[in-house]
């Protein structure tokens, strides 16, 4: 099973080359959730907001062909750059085309339950075969297809994009087991210290909306200090039974800007060589996972002054149903 | 006046797969740009020229759009050998690669020339060349004293961009042989950085991170930077022992852009070439309308970093010096 960040990077940075601060900001996270047992938890089991399905095909060991990635499904325009908010998610396309043939090891686990608000994440998410049913569920309604009690685990690694929160805790106590556990990451307010945001007062505001592209909507809403979270969870009658830090203050940093804004470029230039010259692609895609992994590998490695000298950004926790 | 923002939109698209080195480039040369050019007066000479090109937009000139610094490169197919990632001698000066038959189609030639350009490599002056801003490009040992070989009180105008590249201890005896080119009533323009340089290092703030990454990343630039960084009245002291003095002065380049020089898309640099490659190979069609599609959006995100003005709201120091200089009375 993978245990460090730079192992969940490899496989990640693979399929996420054009987007090398992803793929950093995931592996951190999938080896918070490997930590706290997130690979292996006790079925029935539920993924909130599964997305994709990449990180979870990826926690759960599997692996893709190299020449696997995802930026053969990306909705762009010359204009991506500018004025994008929340809503615009280069992501939200899919082909339809299962791509089985990508796998070269299955993952060795799987989730029961999958549930995700956009259907295009849905289709790609089936392709990986980590969920036994997918629900596409409508934000702000309950979680209708689950019976009460009737699930031993969740993962929710994307509860910090929900508006109604103290209605999704609720929903989360009705269908956990009285001895089910819920586990889920949130933003510390230290978060706020790094958003690329906090200079739309001084700089043009324009520049820095469209470097932001929105995200410090979520983070805004949902950073909270730790006494704040335990009494998030508590009102909803959650105990905190574990709790760590993850996403050390430089690797947040750098994953403000990383190589973002060009994003709509390098997706031209891919689609350009896919189109003309497959096999030059596949060279180039070879030198970029090469550099961008020698550049990334010391904010991967936790047992150096990254993780010795930092603050950490974001909360994981284990939850308890509370009788 | 000429912005900082008209230079780096002439600079960008020579430079779009550097352009943190576009945005420190058009800081400079707007400022040498409303300080020299006005009072140009010949004989002139330029000291250090490189390949021209920046001398060709200081002047107003005008390339055109397909033109760039990296066609040399992705056809010397030798120098292209630097382009494979080598992390542990990674410091080949990409630029040193040419064509030497290269025509340049300019759009528009500037009025203006020196009559003399030196560097030290001879590939520069092959670049220089082609420009034809140069009545004259001679090849001169680096940090050698130039008087005996250019001739005593000579020029009128010497534009000195890359003095501040010389070790500490040829600093002086360079100065002073500018001091005996310069004729009477000449002067000397050059740009030295500030010791707030030294303060606002961004790779010193990662200094706990392994130093084959840091070299690997810095390539020298920091060393480069930093090693002649005085403040204002130290600068007017050296220049005083070489019997020179200031007659105008500007500081230039906001941190926040000094910052972003610092790394920028450099450490890409070896894989942005091999797609400028094979992009080129497989498709010239395709290879202008990515870099239509580059240049304009690296602009939108770089533009702002143009602009003196909220960088100095913001507190923002200048980081370097622009000096125009004039023998001691």
């Amino acid at each position: 099973m993978r245990n460090s960040p730079g192992e969940f990077f490899g496989p990640l940075i693979s399929a996420l080359w054009l987007r090398p601060e992803s793929a950093l900001w995931y592996a951190h996270m999938l080896h918070a959730a490997a930590k706290f047992g997130v690979a292996q938890l006790n079925p029935p089991n539920l993924e909130f907001g599964c997305m994709d399905g990449l990180n979870t095909f990826t926690l759960f060991g599997g692996v893709m062909a190299p020449d696997f990635d995802v930026f053969d499904e990306v909705s762009w325009s010359r204009n991506s750059h500018k004025g994008a908010s929340l809503k615009d998610d280069y992501y939200n396309i899919s082909s339809g085309t299962p791509r089985i043939s990508s796998i070269i090891h299955p993952a060795k686990n799987f989730f029961t339950h999958g549930l995700d608000w956009k259907q295009s994440h849905l289709d790609k998410a089936t392709r990986y075969g980590v969920y036994k049913h997918l629900y596409n569920w409508a934000p702000g309604t309950p979680l209708a297809p689950y019976a009460t009690h009737s699930i031993n685990s969740i993962w929710a690694p994307n509860l910090y994009w929900v508006n109604d929160l103290d209605g999704l805790l609720a929903e989360f106590k009705r269908v956990l087991s009285t001895n089910g556990k819920l586990y889920t990451i949130a933003p510390d307010i230290n978060v706020l210290d790094t958003l690329i945001y906090r200079f739309h007062q001084i700089a043009p505001s324009n520049w820095i909306a469209d470097l932001d592209r929105g995200r410090h909507e979520n983070a805004t809403a949902h950073a909270k200090t730790l006494l704040q979270w335990e009494a998030k969870f508590s009102n909803a009658r959650f105990s905190l039974s574990r709790h760590d830090k993850f996403i050390p203050d430089s690797v947040g940093r750098m994953y403000e800007i990383g190589l973002r804004p060009m994003f709509s470029v390098f997706m031209n230039m891919y689609e350009k060589l896919a189109r003309q010259n497959p096999a030059a692609l596949h060279e180039l895609k070879k030198s970029w996972v090469e550099t961008v992994t020698f550049l990334i590998a010391p904010f991967l490695d936790l047992e150096s002054g990254l993780g010795h000298k930092t603050n950490y950004l974001w909360h994981i926790f284990e939850l308890s149903p509370v009788p | 006046m000429i912005t900082t923002l008209e230079m780096f939109s002439r600079l960008i698209p020579a430079l779009w797969l550097r352009p943190e080195r576009a945005l420190w480039d058009a800081h400079e040369l707007a400022a040498v740009g409303n300080m020299l050019v006005p009072r140009f007066t010949h004989p002139a000479l330029e000291y250090g020229c490189t390949d021209g090109v920046n001398s060709f937009v200081l002047l107003g000139g005008l390339l055109p759009f397909e033109f760039d610094d990296y066609a040399d490169l992705a056809a010397d197919a030798a120098h292209s050998q630097n382009f494979t990632f080598k992390p542990e001698s990674s410091s080949p000066d990409y630029f040193d690669g040419t064509l030497p038959d290269a025509l340049i189609f300019v759009e528009k030639q500037p009025e203006q020339y020196f009559d003399v350009g030196v560097s030290w490599r001879r590939s520069h002056l092959t670049k220089a060349r082609r420009l034809n801003i140069y009545r004259e490009l001679i090849e001169v040992p680096l940090d050698q004293p130039l008087h005996i070989q250019l001739g005593l009180r000579a020029f009128s105008t010497i534009w000195s961009p890359n003095l501040y590249w010389t070790s500490q201890n040829n600093l002086s005896p360079l100065l002073q042989s500018h001091a005996s080119m310069l004729a009477k009533n000449g002067k000397i323009y050059t740009i030295m950085p500030d010791q707030l340089q030294i303060e606002h290092q961004y790779l010193a703030s990662l200094s706990y991170l392994p130093k084959d990454w840091l070299a690997f990343v810095d390539r020298g630039i920091s060393k480069n930077l930093t090693a002649n960084a005085k403040s204002f009245s130290e600068w007017q002291q050296l220049f005083q022992s070489c019997n020179l003095e200031i007659t105008d002065h500007k500081t230039f380049l906001p941190s926040a852009a000094g910052n972003i020089y610092q790394i920028g898309f450099r450490p890409m640099f070896d894989v942005f070439l091999t797609m400028y490659q094979m992009l080129k190979q497989s498709s010239p069609t395709d290879w202008l309308d990515l870099k239509h599609h580059w240049v304009e959006v690296i602009s939108h995100f770089m533009e702002p970093l143009c602009d003196d003005k909220w960088q100095t709201q913001a507190g923002f120091p200048k980081l370097w010096h622009l000096f125009e200089l004039a023998h001691a009375e």
